[in-house]
């Protein structure tokens, strides 16, 4: 009997759950600040007056050999460590102006750095560009798939234990 | 002398039921800003997490409604402690993976300056607990039905 009462309570819930869910997408649907059901990230974002494109770990490969395209990890250091994209530039937000002495030389003023952190909306990525922008560099692009999404297509990754 | 269940019962309702409207609050209104709150987990695909900040909030509120009115309380103290479990699971997935993000639980991820940490986790265990103890305990007294069976 008691096994029945749990599975009951459990279907409520669902039932409740399910309700109460469709009750949020109404609103929503109705609401003039509803937002879509499924996202879908912008193809661009303004960081300190320019333009940044957002690309996927897919485009972001063709440049990944290419002459004048530098990318940039931002995320933390142990997992930069672990494992990056090949050649990447270490540069995390923290502690940006320290390490940018170190990375300056790497960094060409005509270069189009492409910036990276975890994943998509992790905002590591956004807040390097926004320091580099002040720096005067001026093409960016942010990889906003970010390395999980490079790391699981099998594209190539290198290891640093500094 | 045993213990005041029925009393103990009924603050805890009140507890999580106040807390779960109160943290739904800026959901509700705010879906777009509660969106970027779950992307920044990174655990759901993005795709999808729109469509958590769209129903998640009314699930708190409801659950958090019926809770304090004492409608169908052990169902509605499931959902909160499964969402509560939830919670858990992801702000243990934003330590372990060393994201610098903000909880999002009460309050906009804009607006908010206290990152995860030690605190978040003992807040939320605490309030698991609690909840568990109304989906185990509670026998449907203090209700406003009141031809709600007290054995559910």
């Amino acid at each position: 009997m008691k096994l029945l009462a749990g599975l009951r309570m459990c279907f409520i819930s669902l039932v409740m759950c399910i309700c109460l869910s469709s009750i949020g997408a109404l609103v929503n649907h109705m609401s003039p600040y509803g937002i879509p059901l499924k996202y879908e990230p912008p193809p661009e974002i303004g960081i300190n007056g320019i333009k940044v494109p957002l690309i996927d770990e897919g485009q972001a490969y063709k440049y990944y050999s290419q002459q004048g395209y530098v990318f940039i990890d931002s995320r933390h250091v142990e997992h930069f460590n672990e494992g990056h994209v090949p050649g990447a530039i270490f540069l995390p937000p923290e502690d940006v102006q320290e390490r940018f002495v170190e990375a300056q030389p790497f960094l060409m003023e005509n270069d189009t750095l492409i910036l990276y952190c975890y994943g998509p909306d992790c905002d590591m990525a956004e807040k390097v560009a926004a320091f580099l922008a002040q720096m005067g560099y001026k093409n960016f692009m942010i990889m906003v798939s970010g390395f999980s999404a490079w790391k699981s297509a099998g594209l190539p990754i290198e290891s640093s234990r500094r | 002398m045993s213990l005041p269940i029925k009393q103990i019962s009924l603050l805890a309702r009140l507890i999580i039921g106040s807390l779960f409207i109160y943290a739904s609050g800026y959901k509700v209104f705010d879906p777009a800003d509660f969106a970027t709150s779950v992307r920044n987990y990174m655990i759901l695909p993005p795709g999808w997490t729109n469509f958590v900040a769209i129903t998640l909030p009314w699930v708190e509120l409801g659950a958090g409604i019926f809770l304090i009115l004492g409608i169908l309380t052990r169902p509605a103290a499931l959902l909160t402690t499964s969402m509560l479990a939830v919670f858990l699971a992801g702000l243990a997935h934003a330590y372990w993976i060393g994201l610098d993000i903000d909880c999002g639980c009460f309050s906009s991820a804009a607006q908010s300056t206290g990152k995860i940490g030690l605190f978040h986790f003992v807040r939320d265990s605490c309030l698991l607990l609690i909840s568990a103890f109304i989906v185990i305990f509670d026998r449907g007294h203090f209700s406003v039905l009141r031809n709600q069976p007290l054995d559910v």
